[in-house]
């Protein structure tokens, strides 16, 4: 051995560190350090029967939520929940309404011609108000739009069409584009910020996108929600089609003509001239579950600001049986998100990346119930909501196999759609939009949305729909195998034919989408809706 | 010049395959980590899994976790046809009643009173009927030339022993090695290879050490078995000592004759010509536990494998202390538990490859009299000839750094040696003497059964002298868990309790395991052990080391 190739030898060892280190990025890091086995063995854990389902406030639910902070402890992520711990309080509370409602001293049927629920967190609310019609219940300044316009609503009970204008006039709002204005908890919200008393919906199947059995079936029964500080809201309902024509017409109103006309700009508030009397007795209960949250702390400047990557991880808990299983699994729903939110930290854990900003990993609670981990944490964050740069939430990963393309909700809604796009290019996947996903206003359906609402960008994770050596049209049959046949039900169980390499191509995604937001410059920009 | 060759071949590869056993081992000890530790004892002693005992949720949940945690780092399946699960079925037996009628007269001896049996099958009404043969100590030990049968059938009849044996009774020494001939379990394996229907043990009080009230009192208990091959014997126990000098009396002899008898090498057994039906009515559940168990594979010696274990499961739910009803196990052993995946995510997070496979194995049905181990040792994928060794964490050290590292077992083999080797590697000193009231917990827990079925094997223990403690630290601690939490509800997470102890003993074991991993040759027993009986290959068959 010459001394010459000694010195070249140590040379090469001395300059290859700095150099190997510096040839690896570490988004590249950090997706090469996902592993399809880490993904099953949460999903399966989370997923097995002995979990009953996760419901929140049960044993199952206790036990992932003990489970996601054990291995976040692992990890060495610290606690961000309340007061030093993983866990962040959810105040659950369930309230089963018997209500009576009456107009002009006439009662309507229960179910068959409305259903209503009190706002209050009262065991008995009463309220009698003067009715009126508000349209589509909107005030939009950015679509020059308000439903309020001229009208007093205070202590009156207002009526309020569901969806957005834009169902009956392409060139309003967003078009045939649900906007959050159209969803009925925009309508509840605005009325109570109007200062009313009660609000009742008019259903009908197209506007709401489902049938009323739907609406007898879920808004009857066990309320669930976050305990609310009182306001001026008493009461809120739907009223069939039927009911709400009949009434109208009592009033000397026809409430065809009156929608077709809240889609216009000459739409004005009109009072109904005839008063309501409900009342609604309701059982309570309280519970609490929990969110969990785990921080990656940066050491940069920007540690005190953080994006949040989330996946709620509450399930159905254990039902009404199906083919005599009674354990709602939700191992696609959400299983799969809470196991890639783990594998998300332990892909930080095992690179041992710090970006400049800190991460906050959330499992949300209560997802199913309506949000209500997230909303919890919205209202009541463990960090200043202003320091939260960005969401990035996982609500189902797509576990049939690699595709060529990825998607997200809210691409169109901040600069994350770019930052989503270039993660994507650097997997070498195309970036497409899930059309039905915004007819159906999926945007406002999973946590990320009580974060967008408050002005945090926003993005939710979709799967692609093009498998690598599948045809055409595999993927939509695959979305509709599972819909009609698993979504909601026991039988969405780990499969044999899971394949986690779809999953695995998704987080790195979102870890390159994490990684690129955290150590940016500045923070995304929301942009107006 | 073949042999100039190898030797300067050798001279060369020694240090270099030694400076990277160094390196490795320095490698997996550096992935140890306290959190990890932490958060797995967290997990698996909340009271949401209720205590881990044998066939319960709690149970179920903590071999999904332990199943998730091994799937996560990607270690190899070793259980059953290609999963992490060996299933264990067990068969649960709680005596309601027993008794024994005899004599043309039916004279009765009656539960409790005089007589406490067990049924040996999942029997809910089990029934041995026969003569009585009394048959001494019921032992045949030829390294003594002792042998209470001779050449007398018992095959279908019911056999009446003493309790003990001789060398106890004469006031004679404790045998070094062998099984153990006094025990109760020795008698009836003995009886059942000679086909008793049988197995009558009569308390002669002095020789137990533990009264008849306390055996009567722990009867109605319920007795977790593995579920086993039947054998002849349908029924067995202990009868009191008056109700054994009333039988051997209607046989025509007495106790106190039978005793002097049974003492000498001149025994013979006696037929007493006198019938008896022995009946016991059980509860009898059957239920089904596991092993959960994963493989680090071996370079070279793939099916040879070093085992790492630890029991995850516990006493579950029982009579509530200070309205707390939950047996949390968190010492015991949960701790060990966590200890063992903590160990095996720093092997996996490595990337260190032994030439031999790890085996880690987390045993259930431990407290239930090693259960789980005993069937890994049955019938696992992994024959006990090809196990090389045996380190089990049953209660890991959870109260702080010590300057020194213990285990039980080291003067058994040469794994004391290398324990010896791992601890300096870590600079901590091993005492020389541990006192034989610890040395005796050797025989509590698994290691004893792959002991007893020939494999070396240690039970890592705590290091006694702790930093910045006085000198009877230790000693306050221990005295502290044995009465107040051992096998109590208030073995649960406590705030004192630190990771630090535990990372030194995990990696004295990692070093450990690594170095017998490695060792060209396998352990082997000292020729002075009481384990000592099996034959071990002088050398493996690893060519390349």
């Amino acid at each position: 051995m010459s001394r010459h190739f000694v010195w070249t030898a140590v040379v090469l060892l001395v300059a290859a560190a700095p150099v190997a280190a510096q040839r690896t990025p570490d988004g590249t890091r950090l997706a090469r350090a996902v592993q399809p086995q880490v993904i099953r063995a949460h999903l399966e854990f989370l997923a097995d029967d002995a979990l009953e389902g996760r419901g929140p406030g049960t044993r199952g639910g206790e036990l992932a939520a003990k489970y996601i902070a054990a291995q976040y402890e692992r990890l060495g992520l610290e606690p961000a929940g309340d007061s030093g711990t993983y866990f962040h309080r959810i105040p659950v509370i369930t309230l089963t309404p018997s209500p009576t409602l009456a107009v002009a001293g006439n009662p309507l049927r229960y179910r068959s011609d409305y259903v209503l629920w009190s706002m209050r967190d009262d065991s008995l609310v009463t309220t009698t108000g003067e009715m009126v019609f508000v349209g589509y219940g909107i005030v939009a300044p950015e679509y020059d739009w308000n439903d309020y316009d001229g009208v007093d609503v205070r202590g009156k009970i207002v009526v309020a069409l569901v969806n957005d204008p834009g169902l009956r006039d392409s060139t309003l709002f967003r078009g045939p584009i649900l906007t959050y204005y159209g969803r009925w908890t925009y309508k509840i919200e605005e009325a109570e910020r109007q200062g009313a008393a009660g609000i009742l919906l008019v259903h009908t199947t197209e506007s709401a996108t489902y049938p009323w059995t739907t609406v007898a079936s879920s808004w009857t029964g066990p309320q669930v929600r976050i305990e609310r500080a009182p306001t001026s809201l008493m009461v809120a309902g739907w009223l069939t089609d039927t009911a709400a024509a009949d009434l109208f017409r009592r009033a000397g109103l026809d409430l065809t003509a009156l929608s077709r006309e809240a889609a216009t700009r000459a739409f004005q508030a009109r009072p109904l001239g005839t008063s309501v009397e409900a009342t609604v007795r309701s059982d309570i209960r309280r519970s609490t579950t929990h969110n969990v949250v785990g921080r990656l702390p940066s050491r940069g400047p920007n540690a005190a600001q953080a994006v949040v990557l989330g996946a709620h991880y509450d399930h159905l808990g254990i039902g009404t049986p199906v083919d005599g299983d009674s354990i709602y699994n939700g191992a696609m729903d959400n299983a799969s998100g809470t196991a890639a939110l783990l594998a998300a930290a332990e892909a930080f854990g095992l690179t041992g990346v710090r970006p400049a900003r800190s991460l906050l990993f959330i499992a949300f609670g209560a997802e199913e119930s309506g949000l209500l981990g997230s909303e919890a944490f919205v209202q009541r964050p463990t960090i200043p909501r202003k320091s939260i740069v960005a969401v990035l939430n996982m609500d189902v990963m797509n576990l049939s196999g690699k595709t060529e393309d990825i998607s997200a909700l809210g691409l169109d809604r901040s600069s994350l759609g770019e930052v989503f796009e270039r993660a994507a290019k650097a997997e070498q996947l195309r970036v497409t939009t899930n059309y039905d996903a915004l007819l159906k206003g999926s945007f406002f359906r999973s946590d990320h949305f009580p974060f967008a609402r408050a002005g945090v960008p926003a993005l939710s994770l979709e799967s692609g729909t093009t498998f690598v050596n599948r045809p055409a049209d595999w993927g939509a049959e695959q979305q509709a195998d599972y819909t009609a046949h698993r979504y909601h039900q026991p039988s969405d169980e780990v499969l044999p034919s899971f394949d986690y390499e779809g999953a695995v191509q998704e987080l790195r995604v979102i870890l390159r989408t994490a990684l690129a937001v955290a150590d940016a410059a500045r923070p995304p920009a929301h942009f107006p809706p | 010049m073949n042999g100039l060759w190898l030797a300067l071949a050798l001279a060369i590869a020694a240090p270099v395959l030694a400076a990277q056993d160094k390196a490795d081992a320095d490698r997996v000890t550096r992935a140890v980590r306290g959190e990890a530790i932490r958060a797995h004892l967290g997990f698996l002693a909340d009271d949401l899994l209720e205590g881990r005992a044998p066939g319960t949720r709690g149970d179920r949940i903590a071999i999904r976790y332990l199943v998730a945690q091994f799937r996560r780092l990607a270690l190899e399946p070793a259980g059953d046809s290609g999963t992490y699960i060996q299933r264990v079925p067990l068969v649960g037996l709680r005596v309601r009643t027993s008794s024994i009628e005899f004599g043309r007269e039916g004279d009765t001896l009656r539960h409790q009173r005089d007589v406490l049996l067990h049924a040996s099958r999942a029997e809910p009404t089990a029934l041995a009927a026969g003569e009585l043969v009394f048959v001494g100590f019921g032992i045949v030990a030829p390294e003594y030339g002792w042998d209470d049968y001779g050449d007398i059938d018992v095959t279908g009849k019911i056999v009446l022993t003493l309790a003990g044996s001789p060398e106890l009774l004469v006031g004679g020494r404790v045998r070094p090695a062998g099984p153990e001939y006094g025990s109760r379990s020795y008698k009836t394996a003995e009886a059942a290879r000679r086909g008793a229907a049988g197995v009558l043990v009569i308390h002669t009080g002095e020789t137990i050490g533990v009264p008849w009230d306390d055996l009567a009192a722990s009867w109605g208990r319920e007795d977790l078995r593995l579920e086993e091959p039947p054998n002849s014997v349908r029924v067995s126990g202990w009868v009191s000592h008056a109700a054994g000098d009333r039988l051997l009396r209607r046989g025509g002899s007495s106790l106190v004759e039978v005793m002097r008898l049974a003492a000498s090498r001149g025994f013979r057994p006696i037929a007493l010509r006198l019938r008896a039906r022995a009946v016991v009515r059980s509860d009898v559940r059957h239920i089904e536990t596991a092993n959960v168990l994963a493989r680090l594979p071996g370079r070279s010696q793939r099916d040879e494998a070093v085992v790492v274990g630890a029991h995850f499961d516990h006493l579950g739910i029982g009579p509530a202390v200070a309205g707390d009803s939950i047996y949390n196990g968190a010492q015991d052993n949960a701790s060990g538990t966590a200890a063992l995946l903590a160990m095996a995510e720093a092997f996996a997070r490595s990337g260190v490859r032994p030439e031999r496979s790890i085996v880690f194995a987390a045993f259930g049905a431990e407290e239930a009299g090693l259960l789980g181990s005993r069937a890994f040792l049955a019938r696992s994928t992994i024959p006990p000839d090809q196990i090389a060794g045996m380190l089990n964490f049953d209660a890991i050290n959870l109260a702080g750094r010590t300057r020194d590292a213990a285990a039980l077992g080291l003067r058994h083999s040469s794994l004391g040696a290398a324990f010896r080797r791992a601890a300096a590697a870590e600079r901590l000193r091993v005492p020389e003497e541990i006192s034989p009231v610890m040395e005796s917990f050797f025989a509590r827990s698994d290691q004893l059964a792959f002991a007893e079925a020939g494999v070396p094997a240690l039970f890592i223990w705590f290091g006694t002298d702790f930093a910045g403690r006085p000198p009877e630290y230790a000693r306050q601690r221990f005295d502290e868990y044995f009465a107040r939490r051992y096998h109590q509800p208030g073995d649960e997470i406590l705030p004192w309790h630190t990771m630090e102890g535990a990372v030194q003993q995990i990696r004295v074991a990692a070093r450990l395991a690594l170095d017998v991993a490695n060792a060209s040759e396998l352990p082997v027993w000292n020729a002075e052990s009481q384990f000592g009986g099996r034959e071990r290959p002088p050398h493996s068959h690893m060519e390349n080391r």
